[in-house]
């Protein structure tokens, strides 16, 4: 048994071995790797070389304006009838489709990134949706209020609705974002004002004039 | 009756060995997994630490900073933090029974004036304050001076104090990374109220140098046993705490850089003001409390090095320390038996606290014992040589492969960590040297821990010299 119990052991510690020696190897290849990126930067081009205007021959484009002639006859699909670009106004349903997402993800990186989304879209839906995350608890009041801020008018008007919200911390929300000079964290308690002591406050006595310390309690 | 003696201890001693390697091998696993997870979503992020620290809706901040005669490091440590890119930040440094010039300092640095706020401390507090001071250079900062109550009464005076919706606990001589408080910040911010405690990986600062933007540049120390200690802070991190907080079950958050609500923080009572372990408890008591309650309390591991802190270079401020450390945990294990093997506590009571009894608390016991029982045996011709030798040498092999996976993790979430070939090799031997000597020193260390925990009385914190700290405000 003691035969056998030797001969695992030392083909598991071998194999350890070799484990612990491809972990050396590996880390003397990163270091070799970041000598190269930082002492030998690639060849390229000399910065005065580079071309820093468009090439004459490539004319700019004037951008594509939708004629409102083209739409009486059917030419464009109904997509674009709406005369503000909005994404919310293209897919009536997506700020609804992406809150629902919010609401039951359960990743919160993928939730911050659909809040990222909704407060690119910035309607009253997407407002509403980025609401009703603060008010279920999966999203946090400074990644809504965030992304709340990009919103457009109509965003602004579901944040006013929300000021009367039973929630508190939806109504806590609502008022930090409409009272912008009076941000969320100002609203906390505070019990000492932050702002800096005035000139005739008693000095701290320094390492010049510091007067003999008595021995304090010792720990 | 001997051989049957002889044949239970090597069936113990099989048995620990197996669970030792399976258990880390696991917490490796799952501490690569992790960070191999973190940074493919790293790549996915739109929202993320630098957009948090622009935020005008992030929390308020407070730093607290108990310094017992640390004015050698107090000014860089505070340097570091009041450059931090955070707009709501409040920091308050407890001096507490300083002998030394730490409130000199502080005063020639930031020029205090006297706030004349009330003095007064709730019932049963150790230290008394005897000055509230603001600084004129930057307001942000406060100074409470304390006529002492140790390092947890200090912390516990802030507390009281503290305006911030999240607490950050460090260390007067933990350096801080430029994004650290925004990094630490963001799983409170993305996972909300689940989260109540955040910690990070902490580097050695011994030997290392400041960039101009205020980061640190890790680069090999001189020091032989600063060394030991760079892959044992990597190993303790990278492997231990980062696999525990993967399976939800981290039991300690370090007392050097720890970030917390402060909500929770306080209805747990703060620091306890009578152990020399007050992280490891005070993370105990969290997860006992909040279960209790009934909540979730969530505490997370951030991989990426965000604070740096300089180890002792002297081998008796070292032994020490270790001492300290494991009478903490001897104190904590006692206070929070109920906890062990309970399904009520979850993943801590039921996996991590267990492991942490085992191989951390009797591993000093277990290991010396075996060596000496191992030897003992093999002289008397119980146990053959060769089985002696090969568990020896698997022993060593895995404590290696260990230690070098994590140098390996730490190069991953931050490049610069090894920076030429000469260092891996440097490191590859001070990891066999650690194997071969100081992993038996230091539990000579442990089992006098050991024992004075058991013993009980009144634990001393002992002194630490800074040298790095020193260097770094030099330069």
């Amino acid at each position: 048994m003691a035969d056998a119990l030797v001969i695992w052991l030392a083909v598991l510690g071998g194999v350890i071995a070799g484990a612990c020696a491809c972990a050396t190897a590996w880390l003397i290849w990163s270091t070799r790797r970041d000598q190269i990126s930082y002492t030998a930067p690639p060849q390229q081009t000399p910065s005065h070389m580079i071309a820093v205007s468009p090439p004459l021959h490539a004319q700019p484009v004037p951008p594509y304006v939708v004629q409102q002639s083209q739409l009486q006859h059917h030419q464009l699909p109904p997509i674009d009838v709406h005369p503000p670009l909005q994404l919310e106004g293209h897919y009536p349903r997506l700020a609804e489709a992406l809150g629902t997402w919010m609401q039951t993800e359960p990743d919160a990186v993928e939730r911050v990134r659909i809040a990222r989304d909704l407060g690119a879209i910035g309607g009253a839906d997407s407002a509403r949706a980025l609401l009703n995350g603060v008010r279920t608890g999966v999203l946090t009041p400074t990644i809504a209020a965030d992304n709340l801020r990009r919103g457009g008018f109509e965003a602004g008007i579901a944040v006013t609705a929300a000021l009367a919200d039973p929630e508190p911390r939806v109504r806590e929300l609502a008022t930090s974002l409409v009272g912008r000079a009076v941000p969320l964290q100002r609203q906390l308690p505070r019990r000492t004002p932050l702002t800096a002591p005035g000139p005739n406050d008693p000095v701290a006595p320094r390492a010049s004039n510091a007067p003999p310390r008595l021995p304090l309690v010792r720990r | 009756m001997v051989p049957a003696l002889a044949i239970a201890a090597q069936a113990i001693a099989g048995v620990c060995l197996a669970v030792y390697a399976v258990g880390y091998a696991f917490l490796l696993t799952r501490a690569a997994l992790d960070a191999r997870r973190a940074q493919r979503r790293a790549h996915h992020r739109t929202w993320g630490a630098r957009e948090l620290a622009a935020s005008e809706s992030q929390p308020v901040v407070t730093v607290i900073v108990p310094a017992h005669d640390e004015a050698d490091a107090i000014i860089p440590a505070l340097r570091s933090l009041l450059r931090q890119q955070w707009h709501h930040l409040e920091v308050i440094v407890v001096p507490n029974g300083c002998t030394d010039a730490t409130m000199a300092q502080l005063a020639d640095a930031y020029d205090l004036r006297a706030t004349g706020e009330l003095l007064d401390r709730p019932r049963g507090a150790r230290g008394r304050i005897i000055g509230t001071w603001r600084s004129a250079v930057d307001p942000r900062l406060r100074v409470l001076e304390t006529t002492g109550g140790g390092k947890a009464d200090a912390a516990n005076c802030a507390l009281e104090r503290a305006t911030g919706e999240l607490t950050l606990l460090v260390d007067a001589d933990s350096i801080l990374a430029p994004l650290a408080i925004a990094r630490a910040a963001l799983p409170f911010i993305e996972r909300g109220e689940s989260v109540v405690a955040v910690s990070a990986t902490i580097r050695v600062l011994n030997g290392a140098r400041q960039r101009p933007d205020g980061s640190i540049e890790s680069t090999m120390p001189a020091s032989r046993l600063a060394r030991l200690q760079m892959i044992e802070y990597a190993r303790a991190f990278q492997i231990g705490r980062a696999g525990w907080s993967s399976i939800g079950a981290l039991p300690v958050v370090s007392g050097a850089f720890g970030m917390f609500r402060t909500s929770v923080l306080r209805a747990v009572g703060g620091l306890d003001v009578d152990t020399v372990g007050e992280d490891l408890e005070l993370i105990m008591r969290l997860h006992a409390q909040v279960r209790r309650a009934g909540r979730r309390g969530d505490v997370v591991f951030l991989p990426e090095p965000l604070c740096w802190t300089e180890v002792p270079e002297d081998i008796d401020i070292l032994r020490a320390q270790r001492v300290r450390w494991h009478r903490g945990l001897v104190e904590t294990a006692r206070r929070h038996r109920r906890m062990l093997l309970n399904d009520r506590h979850g993943a801590v009571g039921l996996v991590s606290f267990p492991f942490l009894g085992i191989f951390e608390l009797l591993a000093p016991l277990v290991e010396l014992l075996g060596i000496a029982a191992l030897a003992v045996a093999a002289s008397a011709g119980l146990v053959a040589w060769t089985l002696v030798l090969t568990l020896g040498l698997f022993s060593v092999c895995f404590g290696m492969a260990l230690s070098m996976s994590a140098v390996m993790l730490e190069q991953i979430w931050e490049r610069g960590f090894v920076s030429t070939p000469r260092d891996v090799l440097l490191l590859l031997r001070t990891a066999l040297v650690e194997q071969l000597g100081h992993r038996q020193r230091t539990a000579v260390w442990r089992l006098r821990g050991l024992i004075g925990g058991l013993r009980g009385g009144r634990a001393t914190w002992g002194e630490m010299r800074h040298r790095g700290a020193r260097e770094i405000a030099a330069r």
